[in-house]
């Protein structure tokens, strides 16, 4: 069962690997905005964020989720707004994927 | 008023306009309004500086600069003065020497953290046949660097009296947001359209979906021309909810194919914003265009200066504003003067809906990749023996880049994707940075992800 702390573990993971090899200064937890105005990471960032989260999400569950999906993308309440946001959407998608 | 060939005195009529709209704003830079009055004042200071420089008519000057007052006076005292502008965005990350090779740049001028002005002599002739035709007919010049099929970008030359013909056309006075720069013909045509109109330029701090709908609230903009991809991440991050855009009334989206289910949100979003489909090339210019509605991607491109025609499911199009050629490459007009866009296009009636681009440029939110440049820098890597660098669809940024590589020794993909992402940050800007990269397993993956890579037709 993927529990949330190793969901958000894989993804705090994800966001340092983009810092590192983007050379930006980004302080990580539960808390760091993914997107807007108050966030260290740009667009791009966050595609390679997300493209990288859900690999690892994939290969650790043996699932098959799409994280950035048009579904995703018209929720009012963006789930990529936060580490916090994405982790619980990465645990919906997987609940989701086991129930069907 | 000079319609045909070259003019006596370029731009006379556009700074008469200024001088009789001098005290409306002009620009809006680094929350200062600049009027036309002050304006004019930077221009006939740039006119100076290039003349005590000894600039000449027909000269290929580089413009090196994001929008200022200093950088947009500069802009139209070079082409007052009949030189022929190459204008580069300060984000441009290739190598500028290059580029002012390609166009046989003889002087640039960069505008520096204080908006003054920095020029460089450079010790090169003036050989092609085309910027010489362009130096006796005596016209201003435009360079621009425009997508091509091969790795490298493509150097266009206007004759400015042709491409700027439309803009004595009064039109709406509007307050503009500058979202693209004056390095592409999409953001040359915006600044244009504005001065000409005497409305005003505002420029952005930063291109995020905050920074932009603060701008529009705080200035009160009226019309934002940008690209799908910002639409997109507008949306998703909610920007356009936390400030006022009541004064927005056009926003035109142009640069990459839009999806219809981000133009129905859009819609949703924006009820009574004209929405609004633009449709340019840097070998063409921008030609009018006409959305059926603000959620239909059904599209009628043309205006007086053009002919369309489709020809195999593809756009052809005539202009009477086209460049004059490339400097690096063989004219692509037909001898009747026809230019195959490569758009892929639906037809229903006079009615036409793009479907993508047949070419290997990856379009990233707007920004384009050529493969080829991804691939040098990757190959710099140590233990990468070969590399093909692709694309993939992507909900964001409509594509986003994908590298296919083979090593000499084994290695573990997760390192080697890391050491791939590091060297590429270090040398290309973020959206030319592989998002995902594979291991090569034998030489028939390899063929066939290049076969795929050419013929390609999804969006771009």
């Amino acid at each position: 069962m993927a529990s949330h702390e190793r969901l958000k573990s894989l993804l705090m993971e994800c966001v340092r690997e983009y810092a590192e090899q983007a050379g930006v200064q980004v302080k990580i937890d539960e808390n760091t905005p993914l997107l807007g105005a108050d966030s260290a990471v740009d667009s791009l960032g966050l595609v390679m964020i997300v493209t990288g989260f859900e690999a690892k999400v994939n290969e650790t569950f043996d699932s098959g989720i799409v994280l950035a999906n048009e579904s995703a993308m018209s929720m009012r309440r963006s789930p990529f707004r936060s580490v916090a946001a994405l982790t619980e959407y990465a645990g919906q998608l997987l609940r989701e994927a086991k129930a069907a | 008023m000079n319609w045909g060939g070259a003019t006596a005195r370029p731009l006379a009529w556009l700074l008469e306009r200024f001088e009789a709209h001098a005290k409306d704003e002009a620009v809006i830079w680094r929350d200062r309004a600049a009027t036309y009055r002050q304006l004019l004042d930077r221009i006939g200071e740039a006119r100076e500086l290039l003349k005590s420089n000894g600039v000449r008519r027909g000269e290929v000057v580089l413009l090196d600069a994001d929008f200022s007052p200093a950088s947009i006076a500069m802009l139209v005292a070079l082409i007052a003065e009949a030189t022929i502008v190459v204008p580069l965005a300060a984000h441009v990350t290739a190598d500028r020497d290059e580029l002012g090779e390609i166009a046989q740049v003889g002087r640039s001028i960069e505008i520096n953290d204080r908006d003054q002005y920095e020029v460089r002599t450079i010790d090169r002739p003036t050989a092609h046949p085309l910027l010489l035709r362009l130096q006796k007919e005596g016209s201003p010049g435009l360079v621009l660097f425009s997508s091509g099929s091969s790795g490298r970008p493509k150097a266009t030359l206007h004759n400015l009296d042709f491409l700027l013909n439309k803009f004595k056309v009064e039109r709406h006075t509007q307050r503009m947001i500058t979202f693209l720069l004056f390095d592409h013909i999409g953001g040359f045509n915006t600044l244009m359209y504005t001065l000409s109109n005497h409305g005003c330029v505002i420029t952005l701090e930063a291109r995020d979906p905050e920074t932009v709908c603060r701008t529009i609230a705080e200035y009160r903009a009226e019309v934002l021309p940008t690209s799908p991809t910002f639409l997109r991440l507008m949306l998703m991050s909610g920007a356009h909810r936390r400030h006022d855009l009541s004064s927005l009334k056009v926003i035109n989206y142009a640069t990459e194919v839009m999806p219809q289910a981000i133009l129905s949100q859009l819609h949703e979003a924006f009820p009574k914003v004209d929405l609004r489909q633009s449709y340019g090339l840097s070998e063409l210019g921008i030609l009018r265009s006409q959305s059926r509605s603000s959620d239909s991607l059904w599209v009628k491109v043309g205006g007086e200066d053009y002919q369309t025609r489709i020809v195999d499911g593809q756009l052809h199009i005539k202009a009477r504003s086209s460049m004059m050629g490339y400097l690096n490459a063989p004219s692509p007009f037909t001898d009747d003067g026809w230019f195959n866009t490569q758009d892929e296009v639906e037809v229903d009636g006079e009615w036409i809906r793009f479907k993508g681009r047949r070419s290997s440029i990856i379009n990233v939110g707007g920004e384009k990749v050529y493969p080829e440049e991804v691939e040098a820098v990757i190959l710099e890597v140590s233990n990468i023996s070969d590399v093909t660098v692709g694309k993939e669809p992507h909900p964001f940024t409509g594509n986003i880049v994908v590298a296919q590589v083979r090593t000499r020794e084994p290695e573990d993909l997760k390192e080697l994707t890391k050491r791939i992402r590091a060297h590429c940050f270090s040398k290309l800007p973020a959206f030319k940075v592989p998002v995902k990269v594979r291991m090569e397993e034998s030489d028939q993956v390899s063929e066939r992800f290049k076969k795929k890579r050419s013929q390609d037709h999804s969006p771009t």
